[in-house]
């Protein structure tokens, strides 16, 4: 199975994207960039923003554990690997490796 | 800060409130093997891997901030649920799959004369539940001697066309011999009543034409019945024969 990397940098949704492994890296994508709360009827979608005022230390424990629960909703993701920085203007920036595991030729 | 590892909400720590540790921790991964023989050598076969499995000793202890009781029975009956989870240690995932907690075995517990426990060590046990191992996957291969099975199939095929043939010979010969046995009768049985019939009439002159008659007619019904037992003893022989030519068949078996 191939590995990809995504980040929560944001970038335009193609809706129009034909190949399913691009589609599920853009599935996988929107839920690390949608925040734990703000979809109704679907509060626990998304990364939990309580997890960005930790100590950095405490968050790169609980990244990988909260990003297990989020890509529950995408199925077809499993994540195999994490890493917070925090950047110079207080952001964080959060890379993801994880593993599609569609057969493209299925 | 001081996490050691988590499972499914348990977490293995250091901190200055409590130490829950563990030690032993032990990984295991393994194949499931078909027994093979070459040339009088044995030897095995992967058929498929079985799924891993990790197994650790938690310590517990309420000197170290543990409540005891409450978490070693939390063991035991997620172990009786069958509840699972991903193995963290350190931050990452131990294996890319995620675990069950199969079996949590409590012992050495100390209880005060309260009753309140005070420490006890769970062995947990923990196996792979979800398809997804981080590998790259791959059918089994069949190893060798997969040839065999080929060479049975042909020669399973070789053996029932040989059985058909045997079976259309013996059903030949069979009828063969019933048509000549039921053509000898009948001729006899024929021959029997015209001379019967000729002595009733006077056509042949005998001195006792009644006596006579039957006892053509005795001779010729034990001379039915010699034909008769020589349909049998050729029946006999066709059969011989053709379990003979089931040799064939017996060939084959041998050679499997």
């Amino acid at each position: 199975m191939a590995q990809y990397q995504i980040d929560n940098v944001a970038s335009p949704i193609n809706f129009q994207e034909d190949d399913i492994i691009l589609r599920t890296l853009q599935n996988a994508k929107n839920l690390l960039m949608c925040r734990m709360g703000e979809v109704p009827y679907d509060r626990y979608r998304g990364f939990d923003p309580a997890l960005y005022d930790l100590p950095i230390d405490e968050l790169r424990v609980e990244l990988l554990p909260e990003l297990d629960r989020v890509m529950m909703w995408e199925p077809d993701v499993e994540v195999v690997d994490a890493e917070a920085t925090l950047l110079e203007n207080g952001d964080v920036y959060i890379k993801v490796i994880i593993e599609v595991t569609i057969n493209e030729g299925a | 800060m001081g996490e050691i590892a988590r499972w499914n909400g348990h977490k293995f720590e250091v901190t200055p409130s409590v130490i829950r540790s563990f030690t032993g921790l032990n990984i295991k991964g393994s194949s499931k093997t078909e027994d093979k023989e070459s040339g009088g050598q044995g030897y095995v076969s992967r058929k498929q891997g079985q799924p891993k499995e990790i197994s650790l000793t938690a310590h517990l202890s309420a000197q170290l901030g543990c409540d005891v009781q409450t978490e070693a029975m939390s063991f035991v009956n997620q172990a009786t649920s069958g509840s699972k989870d991903y193995f963290y240690i350190g931050s990452k995932k131990l294996l890319t799959c995620s675990l069950m907690l199969t079996e949590a075995s409590v012992s050495e517990i100390g209880i005060t004369n309260g009753g309140k426990w005070v420490k006890a060590d769970v062995k947990l046990t923990f196996k792979q539940c979800s398809k997804n191992d981080g590998s790259t996957g791959g059918s089994s291969g069949g190893g060798g001697g997969g040839g065999g099975s080929n060479k049975t199939s042909v020669k399973k095929k070789s053996t029932t066309t040989t059985k058909k043939t045997t079976t259309t010979n013996v059903l030949q010969k069979v009828a063969d011999g019933i048509k000549t046995a039921v053509t000898t009768v009948v001729n006899k049985v024929k021959d029997t009543v015209t001379k019967v019939k000729n002595a009733l009439t006077g056509k042949t002159t005998t001195q006792s034409p009644l006596a006579k008659a039957v006892s053509t007619a005795v001779t010729k019904i034990k001379s039915v019945v010699s034909a008769a037992k020589a349909v049998t003893t050729q029946k006999k022989t066709t059969t011989t024969k053709s379990t003979g030519g089931g040799g064939g068949g017996k060939r084959v078996n041998m050679v499997k």
